[in-house]
C-alpha cells in the first residue's frame, strides 16, 4: 500500500516536472487517428489539421485510409478519432448509426457547399484583362436563358442552346431534367449529358480557357470553382408549389469525432470545434493542387497555412498559433 | 527505388502543350469540328428521316450485292426489325451515322498511310510504334483532350473512334500491298505501266482482300468504341447502355447492348462478304 502511494507520488512529481519543462505535451498519450478517405478536399484538410496538431499541440497524428462506410464503422469502434468534411445530408443513415455508438458532431465546418447552374463571370461582366466583352450583361437568372440561347448554341442541334447537365446516373441529373422542363427551357435548350465527370470538367475548362460562353451544372467546393471565376444563376425560391424545381439548397459539411476522443481530449477537441472555413476557401485549396504541377496535399496544406493565417489562427489559442507559425 | 532527380517532366509538357493548343488554336479546331459535324448532320438526317423500311431495304440490298445470296439479307431484315421492336431505332441510326463517318474517315486516312508504309521501310519503322500506341493507350487518355479541343459530343467521339479503329486498317493495307507478287509487279513494269497506274490497277486490286479485312476490323472497333464515346456525350446506343449501367437498370443496358451487337453482326457479315468476293476475283484472275 505504502509503496503504491509512493509510486503514485513519484509519478505525479515526474509528470509535474515534465509539464514544467515542455509546457504542452499532447493531452493524449496516443496518436490521434484521422479518417483519410480518397477525396482531395478531405485529404488537404486533414493535412492542415495534422500539421497544426503536430506542431501546435505536439500530438502524434495517424491517417487511416479507407472508404466512407468502413471508416464510419471504425469510428463506431473508436478506431478512428476524427472525420472531417462529412456531408451530413448525404450520409444521414451511416451517421445515425455512428452517433448511436457514441460519436459526437463537433459542428459545422463550412455551411455553404452548394450546387447550381453556372456561367463564367466574363459572360455577364466581360473581362477587360483578357479582352473579353460582356456577352450577356443582363443574364442573372435562369429565366434570362432563353433570350440568350444563341450564345450557348449547340453545334449538333442548330437553333438550340446547350445546357450541360450532370453525367447520367448522378442524382443531380434527374433534378436538372425536371428543372429544365419546369423553367420552360426544354424547347430551346438541349439537355446535354456529358457522360462522365471528366468530360464535364473538360468542357468547362476548355470553354473558360478560350473565353467562350457556356452554361451548365456545377458544384462547390471544387478545384474548378477555385480556379475559375463563375457566376451562379438565380433560381426561383422554393415554395410549397414548386418543391421539385427551385433553387438548390446549401449543404453543410461537419466534423465528427468518436466518443472516446471527446472523453479524452479537451484542447484538441476545442480546436476541432473552432475550425470554420468556407466553400470558397476549400475550392482555393483544391485549385492549388490543380495549378501547381506535381504538388501534393502536403504542399497545398502548407500553402494554406502560410498564406491564410488570418483564417486558421482563429481556430487555435494565440500560443498554439505562434508555435505553428514558427514551425512553418 | 529509381533515383528521384532523374525525371522527365512529361506531365508538364503535355499539359502546357494542350493548353497552348486549346488557347491558341481553339478556333481552328472549331472549324474542323464544324466541318466534320456538317457531314455527320447530313448522314444523320438521312438515316433518321428516311422511313425504316427504306433503310432496311437499302441495307438488305447491300447485303445481297455483297453475297448474291438471300441468307444475309434475311438476317439483316430480322436484325433491323429486332432493333426497331426494342424501341432502339432512332438511337441505332445515330450510332450508325457515327460509325459510318468514323469508318469513312478511317479509310481516307488509313489506306493512303498503309500504301505509303508499304513503299517505305523507314516510314514503317516510325509508324509501327505509333500504331501500337494508338491501339493500346486507354481511350480515356485521349478522349478527354479530344473534348478540350473539339468540345463535347459527336465530333470528339469520331476523332477518338478513328484513333482507335484506324491501326488495323493501316497494318492490313501495308501487308496486302507488300504481299503483291514481285513477279506481277515486274510484269506490269515490263508493259511500261507508270507508278501511279501500277498502284491503282495492280497493287490495290490485289491487296483488296486484305484491305477489306482491315475495313471489317475497323468497323468492328468503331462499334466497340460506341459505349466509351458516350462517356463524352455522344448520343446513340452507347448512351442507352451507359444509362442502363449507371442506373443499375440491367435490362436497359442489355437492350442497348443487343442493339450494338446486331449492328456489329450486320456490318461484319457485309464487309466480310465483300472481302470474300474480292478474294474470289483475285483467285479467278
Amino acid at each position: 500500500m505504502k509503496i503504491k502511494t509512493k509510486l503514485k507520488l513519484t509519478g505525479a512529481a515526474l509528470a509535474g516536472m515534465l509539464a514544467a519543462t515542455s509546457a504542452s505535451a499532447c493531452e493524449l498519450d496516443r496518436p490521434i487517428k484521422m479518417a483519410d478517405s480518397n477525396w482531395d478536399a478531405l485529404q488537404v484538410l486533414n493535412s492542415i489539421a495534422a500539421t497544426i496538431l503536430r506542431t501546435g499541440y505536439d500530438c502524434e497524428v495517424e491517417m487511416v485510409a479507407g472508404d466512407m462506410v468502413p471508416l464510419f464503422t471504425a469510428m463506431q469502434r473508436d478506431d478512428v478519432d476524427i472525420f472531417m468534411d462529412v456531408w451530413m445530408a448525404n450520409n444521414m443513415e451511416i451517421w445515425e448509426k455512428t452517433e448511436a455508438a457514441g460519436a459526437v458532431d463537433l459542428g459545422v465546418f463550412y455551411s455553404d457547399a452548394t450546387e447550381g447552374w453556372y456561367v463564367p463571370r466574363y459572360v455577364v461582366e466581360g473581362d477587360p484583362e483578357r479582352g473579353i466583352d460582356a456577352m450577356a450583361p443582363d443574364l442573372t437568372s435562369v429565366d434570362d436563358l432563353i433570350a440568350h440561347k444563341a450564345l450557348f448554341d449547340d453545334p449538333e442541334q442548330p437553333g438550340m442552346g446547350r445546357f450541360l447537365n450532370c453525367p447520367i446516373g448522378w442524382g443531380c441529373e434527374q433534378k436538372n431534367n425536371v428543372k429544365l422542363e419546369a423553367y420552360g427551357l426544354s424547347d430551346d435548350f438541349t439537355n446535354f449529358k456529358p457522360g462522365s465527370g471528366a468530360a464535364l470538367d473538360a468542357s468547362f475548362a476548355s470553354a473558360y480557357k478560350r473565353g467562350q460562353p457556356i452554361v451548365g451544372y456545377y458544384w462547390e467546393p471544387t478545384w474548378l470553382m477555385g480556379l475559375y471565376d463563375m457566376v451562379k444563376l438565380e433560381e426561383p425560391a422554393c415554395t410549397d408549389d414548386n418543391a421539385d424545381a427551385c433553387a438548390f439548397s446549401e449543404t453543410a459539411s461537419h466534423i465528427v469525432a468518436s466518443g472516446q476522443f471527446v472523453e479524452q481530449a479537451e484542447a484538441t477537441e476545442e480546436f476541432f470545434r473552432n475550425i470554420e472555413t468556407s466553400s470558397k476557401e476549400v475550392s482555393g485549396m483544391l485549385s492549388y493542387l490543380q495549378e501547381n504541377e506535381g504538388s501534393d496535399r502536403e504542399d497545398a496544406a502548407m500553402n494554406f497555412l502560410k498564406t491564410q493565417a488570418d483564417t486558421w489562427t482563429q481556430w487555435v489559442p494565440a500560443d498554439v498559433a505562434d508555435k505553428v507559425r514558427s514551425s512553418l | 527505388m529509381f533515383p528521384e532527380d532523374i525525371r522527365i517532366p512529361l506531365e508538364g509538357w503535355v499539359n502546357d502543350g494542350l493548353d497552348w493548343l486549346v488557347v491558341g488554336y481553339g478556333d481552328y479546331f472549331d472549324a474542323i469540328n464544324r466541318f466534320i459535324l456538317s457531314f455527320l448532320i447530313q448522314i444523320e438526317w438521312a438515316l433518321r428521316t428516311l422511313p425504316w423500311w427504306v433503310i432496311t431495304v437499302l441495307i438488305a440490298g447491300l447485303a445481297f450485292h455483297a453475297t448474291r445470296n438471300w441468307k444475309l439479307p434475311a438476317t439483316v431484315v430480322v436484325g433491323l426489325v429486332l432493333i426497331g421492336t426494342l424501341g432502339l431505332w432512332d438511337l441505332a441510326m445515330q450510332t450508325m451515322a457515327l460509325m459510318l463517318l468514323a469508318v469513312i474517315i478511317s479509310i481516307l486516312i488509313g489506306v493512303p498511310t498503309g500504301v505509303l508504309m508499304a513503299n517505305s521501310d523507314t516510314l514503317r519503322k516510325i509508324m509501327r510504334p505509333m500504331l501500337d500506341a494508338m491501339q493500346t493507350l486507354p481511350p480515356f487518355v485521349y478522349l478527354v483532350p479530344a473534348v478540350m479541343l473539339f468540345g463535347l459530343g459527336k465530333v470528339p467521339a469520331i476523332v477518338a473512334t478513328v484513333i482507335y479503329a484506324v491501326p488495323p486498317l493501316v497494318r492490313l493495307t501495308d501487308l496486302g500491298i507488300r504481299l503483291v507478287d514481285a513477279e506481277v509487279m515486274e510484269a506490269s513494269r515490263a508493259f511500261g505501266t507508270g507508278k501511279f497506274k501500277q498502284l491503282m490497277k495492280v497493287q490495290l486490286p490485289l491487296a483488296m482482300p486484305n484491305i477489306m479485312a482491315g475495313i471489317n476490323q475497323c468497323t468492328m472497333m468503331a462499334l466497340g468504341m460506341v459505349v466509351i464515346a458516350s462517356m463524352i456525350g455522344a448520343r446513340g446506343l452507347g448512351e442507352h447502355v451507359l444509362v442502363g449501367i449507371q442506373r443499375l437498370d440491367v435490362g436497359k443496358g442489355l437492350a442497348g447492348g443487343i442493339g450494338i451487337v446486331v449492328l456489329a453482326v450486320i456490318f461484319d457479315r457485309i464487309t466480310q462478304a465483300y472481302g470474300a468476293r474480292q478474294m474470289q476475283h483475285s483467285g479467278k484472275d
